[in-house]
């Protein structure tokens, strides 16, 4: 199939992302930890944006599958001694359950898109209070992974490790999502984004692909958490299970270009470095002033390009042929 | 092909279908009109699963579809347009018509049906346009090609025409006739009275809520109680 949707021919963007993100393996340690938060990010936005973009539901429940990896993982570790390297599947297939639960109960009573959002912040919220009252869990205090510092506990000495492991999740998460776009999966979740009643009429099981959305991006944050719960050393649950940090994914997908394949790698790649060096350089006398900054760049880009920088580029990608074809007709 | 049983549907107080019956058999091309409100898209709606049916059944190759899902029903080759055109905007026409070939088929094969079901619209020259940029009578040709490209045994045309220039609704019929010869079966909801009399085999005509005539076209025009549904006072005035 030709590709005329919202992404660029696929070679050059993966040589630019390529060389972006190989460029901090010559930096100092300050600029690897923005690399590796970076990449989390971009990670995150990409299987966000499986059920949020492509499928279209606003899911903002994302949180809970944070936790789920992350808490799993953690738990099965401290607890039992298992590697996390198997319990970040655990934590995925918990999340993957509570994920489908969540798409059945909301959209077997075909919840309107603004209800859906609500209902899932409403179960984020509950989790949040669920995980901070849970001694097991450790409460609002958290639980600290044991060091080992062996690569089989999934714990590295060097920071340029993490780095490649979070690389090779993106890598993955990115080349499933474009795979995903162009297949059967792909195209039904679309449809179904873009007009549910038409997509029932050509046989689009609904409630089905919804559910299946749901599980794989549910899935796909939870290993996030995993790593993030490896990166970081602890779990605790202001980081990983309030909605803060959905929001900070959702609100960079929308930035990049949600629904599009490059969108959820864009926003952030361009947003969290720039967060970042807000917050260091401006952070000192101006606390806050990096969340100023990405909500007044939401409005910019809500207000001049809807579809996110890549559906921008897109349209004028567009345009530019467009004329290009219209002064070839008008010389022949 | 298609066997509907004294269908019933009940809005709250209001009887929007009451007791239709009717018969479609393979290869006919049957039309039903009615004036506005008499409850032709509700049945309609009521045969391809959008709407429950208060009482009665509905049979399709002799399986009950009655309460049936309707990506079931689209399962089982029976599927239907849309009166105002129901497009995926941000699909393009080959996406679309993929999409509704994948039913049946698996992506390689949907990918050539898509294709070829363009070719059969009108749409050949326009496969990579995304459907928000189609005119309206593009975007309706889309809607009789999404139905084709499930592969159907019968499509269910509601109002197909309306909104189009009488050049481009010859273009309609000609397209419905064509299909018709591939052995697919229409039943098809009509306000042009010219276009529904020419194309259809048979007519049912629906008044409040009942099936009050059913016959062949130039039968039913000249029928008194179609005559009074349709012009009642205006026609006693004249």
């Amino acid at each position: 199939m030709r590709d005329t949707s919202p992404l660029a021919p696929a070679v050059g963007p993966w040589l630019i992302f390529l060389a972006v993100v190989l460029a901090p393996l010559a930096m100092s340690s300050g600029w690897i930890n923005i690399a590796i938060l970076t990449l989390l990010f971009i990670y995150l936005c990409v299987a966000w944006n499986i059920v949020g973009g492509i499928a279209g539901q606003f899911c903002i429940g994302h949180s809970l599958f944070l936790a789920a990896g992350a808490y799993t993982s953690t738990l099965l570790s401290t607890q039992f001694g298992i590697t996390p390297w198997l319990g970040m599947f655990a934590g995925a297939a918990l999340a993957t359950v509570i994920g489908i639960f969540i798409a059945w109960l909301s959209f077997r009573y075909e919840l309107p898109p603004l209800s859906f959002a609500l209902v899932t912040i409403a179960l984020a919220m509950l989790g949040y209070l669920a995980i901070s009252s849970i001694d097991l869990l450790g409460a609002s205090r958290g639980l600290t992974l044991p060091v080992r510092g062996t690569p089989a506990m999934y714990q590295f000495r060097s920071d340029v490790t993490y780095y490649v492991v979070i690389l090779l999740h993106v890598v993955a998460a990115v080349a499933l999502s474009m795979w995903l776009y162009h297949t059967k999966i792909g195209l039904y979740l679309r449809a179904v984004r873009d007009n549910e009643r038409a997509a029932h009429a050509i046989g689009v099981p609904v409630l089905r692909y919804k559910m299946l959305a749901m599980g794989i991006s549910a899935a796909l944050t939870a290993l996030g958490g995993t790593f993030y719960a490896q990166y970081l050393q602890y779990v605790e649950p202001h980081t990983f299970a309030s909605i803060n940090i959905v929001i900070q994914i959702v609100l960079l997908t929308v930035v990049g270009g949600t629904g599009t394949v490059w969108g959820p790698v864009v926003g952030p790649m361009l947003l969290v470095p720039a967060g970042e060096w807000l917050r260091h350089s401006l952070g000192g006398s101006l606390p806050g002033v990096h969340l100023l900054v990405y909500g007044m760049l939401l409005v910019i880009v809500i207000r001049f390009a809807p579809d996110g920088l890549v559906g921008a580029l897109e349209r004028a990608r567009q345009a530019w042929r467009f004329r290009r074809g219209v002064k070839e007709v008008a010389t022949q | 092909m298609l066997s509907a049983r004294d269908v019933s549907v009940q809005f709250g107080g209001l009887r929007a279908v009451d007791k239709v019956s009717l018969d479609v058999m393979r290869g006919e091309i049957v039309g039903l009109i009615g004036p506005n409100g008499a409850g032709k898209t509700t049945f309609f709606q009521a045969v391809s699963g959008f709407v429950k049916t208060t009482s009665g059944e509905v049979r399709f190759c002799g399986e009950r579809i009655d309460g049936v899902a309707p990506e079931r029903i689209c399962r089982l080759g029976l599927t239907r347009t849309f009166q105002i055109v129901e497009v995926f905007p941000s699909l393009t026409v080959r996406e679309t018509l993929t999409a509704a070939a994948l039913v049946r088929l698996p992506l390689a094969e949907a990918r050539r049906i898509a294709v070829s079901t363009a070719e059969l619209v009108r749409l050949g020259g326009k496969l990579d346009l995304t459907c928000r940029q189609l005119t309206l009578p593009d975007q309706k040709a889309l809607e009789i090609g999404k139905a084709m490209a499930t592969q159907p045994r019968m499509i269910l045309l509601d109002e197909v025409m309306a909104g189009l220039r009488p050049s481009e609704t010859d273009e309609v019929v000609r397209l419905i006739r064509d299909l018709r010869d591939r052995g697919i079966t229409f039943l098809v909801v009509e306000h042009n009275m010219d276009v529904i009399m020419g194309l259809s085999d048979r007519i049912a005509v629906m008044g409040t809520g009942r099936k009050i005539v059913e016959g062949r076209p130039d039968d039913v025009v000249r029928d008194p109680k179609v005559i009074e549904i349709y012009l009642g006072a205006e026609f006693e005035l004249a």
